[in-house]
């Protein structure tokens, strides 16, 4: 398809509009988070500026506790991760490979839970970790982000489990080797971007979660990332260059695995979506 | 990695072996039924952590139970006759259908100029997609921060943008008057939902085959009459889906409000996931709050139909 000028030039010009919109957010994030505290509150502000000033990182880490909270969502993001990997990979080779009856109802039933709304289970789901003595656990909050990701994971490694050659597996079957040991030697070994996949966007997931984290929380001591950021914004003054700085922090790790992942990134973000 | 569905034509061929010794036996049982041992812990994680709630709400709906008051008791229909004569409930729904109607369909227009645009044989278009991912890389909350700095009254830059452009004259307090704060929440939602629309749909266009444009060519097909009958036709379903589950992620939107506006001001951007947390949580009443999550899921089963619709469609290909 060639292209005449006037529909390249065009084109550019609305690549660029869109792109500025895209990024300028960000850009004015870590720009005002390294602005010396006495040019933030300035009108107009300056696009550009050569003063740089990393102080406000500095407090955020000294006097918000942000160390300990990005220690704390970290842990929970990780473990949460592994453990789905584990219960994903397990059900996803279930669904792919073996046979069993009812195996069409378990999918389908494991859908509903994909799609379903997680805001309705706010408070059921609250109630319920009372009576489980889950409140404020990090048990509790790991078992809730698991509910989120494994159907997920699920869905994506069973289609992934499913573009396996069979006949590999069928010729250790042969051989004497037992169904745990196919999926243990073979299969995994074979799924590692589809892991990867799954580990990134539960990781991802439970490194953002706002509402539970919220809600089954209370000791300062166990906040997350994103209800510490928000208790940035309560106090009577807001000091934007500690919430810009810290902002900028939990935005850092997500970007650099996107921008990495970006080929991978449709197909993880809509899995289940496109496959059956 | 499309087309496979769990049917016999994937499953093992072979049988395991047959058991020799007594102690094979039990090693027998479980590769016997490994399908179901596997499925089991996720299976149950689901059915602990989230059916059980879900039912349990049911019975909550019926219930004057309370956050902090002990003591519940049964009340008949009194939460859903209170919720559906609530007229914040009304208000709340209407914002609801505003702010998921107006994000998802700016989303899907913008995200699909962009897919247009960045399928296009152009040097450069890789910066340009990488450029797009960036709002979605945003946790929710902070997205919620940095839009709430850039609308910011006094200091936030998008005013200063638009005075010195001259459009406005003088600053505007978007996100605290009632008359702009849906349409500035609204924006930051285009902002960081249309990426996924334009990834999803860019990922549509580099599927279809190169010769149905070569053969719309030499049919002499404007570029509108393209769109229309190359490229519609090979992403509707694609498109059909993502607009479903962004539909009911949309609808349900917590986070990126709360942070924003609170719902405020003056209810003016409370939707029914803040209008709930805010009886269930602020107020305590947990029986209230579970009728209206029954009342939601009602709204969003229409969407969850709709969406197992699609899917039919898919498999029956």
């Amino acid at each position: 398809m060639k292209l005449g000028l006037r529909t390249r030039i065009g084109s550019y010009l609305a690549l660029i509009l869109v792109s500025l919109f895209s990024v300028f957010p960000l850009y004015w994030m870590i720009a005002s988070s390294v602005r010396p505290r006495t040019m933030l509150l300035e009108t107009p502000p300056p696009y550009f500026t050569a003063a740089f000033d990393i102080s406000a990182y500095i407090n955020v880490w000294q006097n918000t506790g942000f160390g300990l909270m990005m220690v704390n969502s970290f842990l929970i993001a990780a473990i949460t991760t592994i453990l789905t990997i584990m219960l994903s990979a397990m059900a996803g080779h279930s669904l792919a490979r073996l046979k069993f009856r009812g195996k069409s109802l378990v999918s389908r039933g494991v859908l509903i839970t994909y799609i379903f709304p997680q805001i309705l289970l706010v408070v059921p789901l609250f109630v319920a970790m009372v009576n489980l003595r889950l409140v404020d656990s990090y048990v509790g909050l790991i078992l809730t982000y698991m509910t989120f990701s494994f159907p997920f994971g699920m869905w994506m490694l069973t289609a992934y489990f499913q573009t396996i050659p069979v006949d590999l597996e069928e010729a250790a079957l042969i051989d004497g080797a037992s169904k745990l040991t196919i999926f243990l030697k073979i299969v995994l070994p074979l799924s590692k971007p589809g892991l990867a996949a799954v580990g990134i966007f539960t990781f991802i997931h439970a490194w953002n979660e706002f509402l539970y984290a919220l809600v089954l929380l209370s000791s300062d001591e166990k906040l997350t990332l994103p209800i510490g950021l928000y208790r940035l914004l309560d106090s009577e003054t807001v000091d934007w260059g500690e919430v810009l700085a810290a902002t900028s922090m939990m935005v850092a790790p997500v970007l650099v695995v996107f921008l990495f992942y970006e080929r991978h990134l449709v197909g993880g973000l809509t899995a289940g979506a496109t496959k059956g | 990695m499309t087309g496979h569905h769990p049917d016999n034509a994937t499953t093992y061929r072979v049988g395991p072996s047959v058991p020799v010794g007594r102690g094979e036996k039990l090693r027998f049982f479980f590769d016997r039924h490994l399908g179901v041992i596997f499925l089991l812990p996720g299976i149950l994680l689901l059915v602990v952590i989230l059916t059980y709630p879900v039912i349990s709400n049911i019975y909550i709906s019926f219930t004057n139970k309370h956050l902090v008051y002990q003591g519940v008791a049964f009340i008949g229909l009194e939460n859903y006759v209170y919720t559906f004569t609530d007229k914040k409930f009304y208000s709340a729904f209407y914002n609801t259908l505003v702010w998921t109607a107006a994000s998802i369909s700016i989303q899907f227009l913008l995200g699909f100029a962009v897919a247009l645009l960045l399928n296009l044989p152009l040097p450069g278009r890789t910066l340009f997609r990488l450029a797009m991912i960036v709002p979605y890389a945003f946790p929710p909350v902070t997205v919620a921060l940095i839009w709430k700095w850039m609308l910011h009254s006094l200091f936030g830059v998008l005013n200063f943008m638009l005075i010195s452009l001259g459009i406005i004259d003088t600053p505007i307090s978007w996100l605290s008057q009632s008359t702009t704060a849906m349409s500035a929440v609204i924006m930051i939602n285009v902002w960081f939902g249309f990426p996924l629309f334009a990834l999803a749909i860019l990922a549509g266009l580099q599927a279809i085959p190169e010769d149905h444009f070569e053969v719309a060519r030499l049919e002499g097909a404007s570029y509108l009459q393209t769109i229309r009958y190359v490229i519609f036709p090979a992403i509707m379903r694609i498109v059909g889906i993502i607009i479903v589950l962004r539909t009911i992620w949309v609808f349900n939107t917590f986070d990126l409000l709360f942070v924003t506006t609170g719902g405020g001001p003056v209810r003016a951007t409370e939707t029914l996931p803040l209008y709930a947390y805010h009886i269930g949580w602020h107020q305590g009443f947990i029986g209230q709050t579970a009728s209206i999550a029954i009342a939601l899921l009602g709204v969003l089963s229409v969407f969850i139909w709709i969406y197992f619709r699609l899917f039919k469609i898919e498999d029956e290909q």
